[in-house]
């Protein structure tokens, strides 16, 4: 009896740790929807969150401008005389775009033209608890439209993709986590490959699955291919920075400085369709 | 121990406020502190493996709640953390000065070598690389150690002396 009760606290320790291996091996996929409690607490918190958020990046904003006055009032000054020179090339590309749209109608590419996304704005209110993973909140859920796996964007491009939907509240999956991986092509020469994250901590991500062959080069442009079905083709996604050869001869890689600036998103779009005109 | 509770469960609420906001803009090389579990470790080494355990599985479990996938994943690691971390409580004097720098390390370091064990346990060799885990538990071990060197001092005051005092 006594030799039995000295064995009871690792007893219930393993039983424990089982347990908890069991789950984290039946959550590690992704679900249809959050549990009921999941979603209690995460909505609880979402207001905190999205006060505190608030704080965070007045301060942040207001710190960076302390740090860059100089840099800032030397970038005005640029800006305008760019604002400028784009203001009149504006002009000149209106014309052609609707130029181009008469065109692409005579050639039949009814389908390429005219399409649009519709959009949800949303702001962030939380960013991911750990380093593992790369995820960001936002203040807008299923009362709004937002729908899981739709995908998520900037004007400097693609984001990510929602993952989970709370009435209030969404989480995005960011294309830097390593379970973010998209479908993608280079721009230019339409080759295409898959792009993911590197891991935890780097702000960069990867194309794979590249024939040794293929024509890439440093500077291309990458954006979503379309295929797998949840990014809409053409989202523009980062381009080339290095490419490195694989191993094995037959494939190369191409590391990619993606467009969005991850560590400073406020504001964000959510694909919501994609509407013909 | 109902106190000791509300102490607890207010560290975690703002633990994990500020680590889901303001953390995001104290990152450094792609890594931000763990408050969670700094409090965990922390509070293994000044009250024993169980204490350490059961802060570490509930503050996990929480966790994991908030993150919404692999669940389990940081209550079973923190846990064992705390309990491996507080099995030193009897050996180290908790006044000393070098207490949350060697336990905010290495307690980070242990974290670490859990968590990917875990993972891989569970055949999620996809979340990380070997240089990303490498870099990731370095950069969080240092990291995490500053921030026990911060707030080493007020929890041990709290459990000590005042309102919350460990009993």
């Amino acid at each position: 009896m006594i030799r039995l009760k000295k064995y009871r606290t690792p007893f219930v320790y393993l039983i424990i740790v089982v347990l908890l291996l069991v789950s984290i091996r039946l959550t590690g996929f992704e679900r249809p929807t959050l549990s009921q409690g999941e979603a209690f607490i995460r909505n609880l918190l979402a207001p905190l969150q999205s006060g505190v958020m608030v704080i965070g990046q007045k301060a942040n904003n207001f710190l960076s401008q302390i740090a860059n006055y100089a840099e800032i009032s030397d970038e005005n000054e640029r800006l305008a005389e760019e604002v400028a020179r784009l203001t009149a090339e504006n002009n000149l590309l209106t014309e052609y775009k609707q130029e181009n749209a008469r065109l692409r109608k005579l050639l039949g590419l009814q389908d390429l033209i005219g399409t649009q996304f519709s959009l949800t704005a949303a702001r962030v209110t939380a960013r991911d608890l750990e380093n593992l993973h790369q995820t960001l909140i936002i203040n807008k859920g299923s009362e709004d439209g937002i729908r899981k796996d739709m995908p998520v964007i900037n004007e400097q491009g693609l984001i990510g993709r929602i993952i989970n939907v709370t009435d209030r509240t969404s989480e995005v999956l960011l294309i830097l986590d390593r379970e973010g991986a998209v479908g993608a092509m280079v721009q230019q020469t339409r080759v295409p490959g898959v792009v993911e994250g590197l891991g935890p901590g780097s702000d960069q991500l990867q194309m794979i699955h590249i024939n040794v062959d293929a024509p890439i080069g440093v500077n291309q442009v990458i954006i979503t291919s379309g295929y797998g079905g949840i990014f809409p083709k053409g989202l523009r996604i980062g381009y080339v920075k290095e490419i490195i050869p694989e191993a094995n001869g037959l494939m190369k890689r191409a590391v990619i400085q993606p467009f969005v600036d991850f560590d400073r998103l406020e504001e964000i779009l959510v694909v919501t369709g994609v509407v013909d005109s | 121990m109902i106190r000791r509770i509300l102490f607890y469960s207010g560290l975690f609420l703002i633990s994990i406020i500020l680590q889901s906001t303001i953390f995001h803009y104290l990152k450094i090389g792609g890594v931000k502190p763990d408050l969670l579990l700094v409090i965990v470790v922390l509070s293994a080494v000044l009250n024993g493996r169980r204490t350490g355990a059961a802060v570490g599985f509930a503050f996990g479990l929480l966790e994991d709640l908030l993150v919404g996938k692999y669940i389990g994943l940081q209550a079973l690691t923190k846990m064992l953390t705390g309990y491996i971390i507080g099995n030193l409580e009897r050996k180290i004097f908790s006044d000393n000065v070098l207490v949350p720098i060697v336990v905010g390390g290495l307690g980070t370091v242990i974290h670490c070598v859990l968590q990917f064990a875990a993972l891989l346990c569970v055949g999620a060799y996809n979340l990380f690389t070997p240089e990303s885990l490498f870099s990731l538990t370095l950069a969080s071990s240092f990291y995490n150690l500053c921030v026990a060197l911060l707030i080493y001092e007020p929890l041990y005051r709290s459990n000590t002396r005042g309102f919350f005092k460990a009993v």
